[in-house]
């Protein structure tokens, strides 16, 4: 990479001559080709393109269902799903798991405790593993514990089993611990601000943050290296303390903590949530989103924390029935959702054959040299600008899309203007797409989690790289064919159509919602039924492409 | 929700039949290939395993070989210049000199698609940067 950043700056300063420009651009051209472009943090992938006939198949599959759910709803009328319209999200069969002895010991505080501060330390130590350790991505233990542990794992867990970050958040966590130790030291001292949070400000420091944490994890060239990974976790551990200093502590994580919001939304697809039934607490809960139900909440922590053990619940419920809104989502809100379907889908799209073709235009390109040269500065090689450009305009067209498709489904559902704004509208289907991001996410991260996932291994045994072997398992070598590329094709295709149909059929329970005839929600299912299809199709696309590297 | 059961009976049984089939892997018969390096690229790949030499098939001037998982797999390599290689993910490397030819020989147990890169060329001792010569790929079953 070294030659091509260099390189990459040379050819940027040299406005004047022309020709040597573009002497010099036919090489770098050829040289950023054939380097290896580090998608997704660090690590390589090894993932096989899913063949032809596979790729048919789960296209053929995508419209089939599409086309069953739809005719199958058409004999629904919209009043009959519904049984109680004041609170439509109750319906649904629930266990509590609190009721079960084993269980419940489970969930007792000295066990949660424990794991508060296991996960605590873990944190402290991939801090000190990446400031202090052996600065080699494999032989330290902070890249694979942020990239692969961290982000990649904590979603799959966090989608499939429920919201473990509410309780293992590290700056949550930590937070608090600094918040009791200074009431022991003096007990007067105030501890937060408790600042009003303004409310115009709504999810956006989180969307900012969380750009810029995609920015991080597909593009930064330094993503790899492990004190680069440990000053950004400082930093990013800073802002977090100050708005949680500023705010109050339950206000930042709704709003700013990038990881509570991320892990959250995609905890609304598991299938198990925390429940309250106290609903004095619901009425003093101060975070928007606490979604009242007909006798207290579900998973708003805030309201869960307050309560009496024996108002508590820990359900199993069916998955994603949590998705359905009682209330549209704030705009901000939206576009983080937007932003998690656009960033995981950048990371596939940049390993296809029509990305690097994009990069070689964009490189030769005389239409936007003097955008690349204006933004030059800023960026420390060509190929680093040209990927940021892209991914700026990767996360517009998603929003603008699905800001169109909004307005095409209002158009279909010929509904009012003035009873259906565009920004409500936006709020209550947005969430229908949380199970194709997380289909997405599952799909594209198989491969990674399972063979990038093993170095925690020999990691755990060595976490600094000074060659230790704590548990004897220091010298465990990597098995690259834990998984057979057909397990890969099949699973990541299978997932991806039950994606689909999960947002199929989540978009139109939001509809009989939304829309108060059964014509208009039909109607207003046809754009969005598109829209998935459309999303759906260019998932299974970016799977059948040869990642290049 | 029935509908939902349904499809997770199904990534269920799809999950496991492909496990099944990876045990029964039978030792298949090896595949050679010929590669030669010159001027820093590859300049000819050649499939020695059929009854006729076959050349590698190219996408976008980069060469691909195929092979099924469990082969044994053995490359010949031929350069002009000393260089290293390294087939990625396999973990194999291999230091070529001018003239004197070189062989990888391995089974390819784990399937998926692996760079072969070369370092340093002209250089003993390996250093200077990465450059992708081919696709390695392992098919499976």
């Amino acid at each position: 990479m070294g030659r091509v950043i260099t390189m990459g700056c040379c050819i940027l300063k040299s406005t004047r001559s022309n020709y040597f420009l573009r002497q010099v651009l036919s090489t770098l051209a050829g040289v950023v080709l054939a380097s290896p472009v580090a998608a997704h943090g660090f690590a390589q992938r090894y993932d096989l393109p899913v063949p032809l006939w596979l790729y048919l198949t789960g296209a053929a599959a995508t419209l089939l269902l599409s086309f069953v759910l739809i005719a199958l709803f058409m004999r629904q009328s919209p009043e009959s799903s519904t049984a109680d319209p004041a609170h439509p999200a109750q319906d649904y069969p629930r266990l509590n798991l609190l009721k079960v002895p084993l269980l419940r010991l489970l969930a007792a505080w000295p066990l949660q405790r424990l794991l508060q501060w296991a996960t605590s330390l873990l944190f402290l130590l991939v801090l000190i593993a990446g400031g202090w350790g052996v600065q080699q991505p494999f032989n330290n233990l902070a890249p694979t514990m942020v990239w692969v542990i961290g982000w990649v794992g904590l979603a799959y867990l966090s989608g499939l089993l429920g919201n473990l970050w509410l309780l293992i958040n590290p700056w949550s966590n930590l937070y608090l611990a600094a918040q009791w130790l200074l009431q022991r030291v003096r007990p007067q001292s105030r501890s937060a601000l408790n600042l009003p949070y303004p409310q115009w400000l709504g999810c956006w420091p989180g969307v900012v943050l969380f750009a810029l944490f995609g920015w991080l994890e597909l593009i930064w060239p330094q993503s790899d290296q492990p004190a680069s990974i440990a000053s950004v976790m400082l930093g990013y551990s800073l802002i977090c303390w100050l708005g949680m200093a500023l705010f109050g502590r339950q206000t930042w994580l709704q709003r700013g903590e990038v990881f509570s919001l991320f892990f959250s939304l995609l905890a609304r697809f598991a299938p198990t949530e925390l429940r309250q039934n106290n609903s004095a607490l619901c009425a003093s809960c101060r975070t928007q989103e606490c979604r009242n139900a007909s006798e207290g909440c579900f998973d708003c922590p805030s309201c869960y924390r307050r309560a009496s053990s024996d108002s508590r619940q820990w359900n199993v419920r069916p998955p994603v029935i949590g998705l359905l809104t009682v209330k549209p989502v704030s705009f901000s809100l939206c576009c983080f959702v937007l932003l998690m379907l656009a960033i995981v889908t950048f990371d596939g799209f940049m390993a296809t054959p029509l990305w690097a073709d994009i990069v070689q235009w964009a490189l030769y390109a005389d239409l936007i040299r003097p955008l690349l040269l204006a933004l030059q500065p800023f960026f420390d090689s060509a190929l680093t600008l040209i990927s940021s450009l892209g991914m700026v305009l990767f996360i517009l067209l998603f929003i603008v899309a699905y800001l169109l498709f909004c307005l095409l489904m209002r158009r279909a559902a010929d509904t009012d203007t003035n009873a259906q704004p565009l920004r409500a509208l936006a709020g209550s289907f947005v969430l229908t797409l949380i199970p194709i991001a997380l289909a997405y996410h599952l799909s594209h991260y198989l491969s990674y989690l399972l063979i990038v996932g093993q170095y925690m291994i020999p990691l755990l045994s060595d976490p600094f790289g000074y060659g230790w072997d704590l548990f004897g398992t220091g010298h465990y070598f990597v098995d690259i064919g834990i998984i057979n590329a057909r397990t890969v094709w099949i699973t990541s295709v299978t997932v991806i159509v039950i994606g689909h149909i999960c947002s199929i059929y989540l978009a139109h329970r939001m509809a009989q919602r939304v829309f108060s005839t059964a014509r208009q929600v039909l109607r207003s299912q046809i754009p969005m039924l598109g829209l998935m299809i459309g999303y759906t199709m260019i998932s299974l696309w970016i799977l059948a492409q040869p990642v290049v590297e | 929700m029935g509908l939902f059961t349904g499809a997770k009976t199904v990534v269920l049984a799809m999950l496991i039949h492909p496990l099944v089939v990876a045990q029964t892997v039978t030792p298949a018969p090896g595949h050679q290939f010929e590669l030669r390096i010159e001027q820093r690229q590859l300049a000819a790949a050649i499939d020695r395993s059929h009854d006729a030499d076959h050349a590698v098939s190219t996408s976008k001037g980069r060469h691909k070989l195929v092979v099924r998982q469990g082969e044994l797999v053995q490359l010949n390599w031929h350069s002009d210049e000393a260089v290293q290689l390294h087939l990625h993910g396999y973990d194999i490397e291999l230091a070529l000199q001018p003239g004197q030819a070189a062989v990888m020989q391995f089974r390819a147990h784990a399937t998926g698609r692996f760079q072969i890169t070369s370092h340093g060329f002209g250089d003993a001792h390996g250093a200077g940067h990465h450059h992708g010569l081919l696709y390695f790929e392992v098919h499976p079953q």
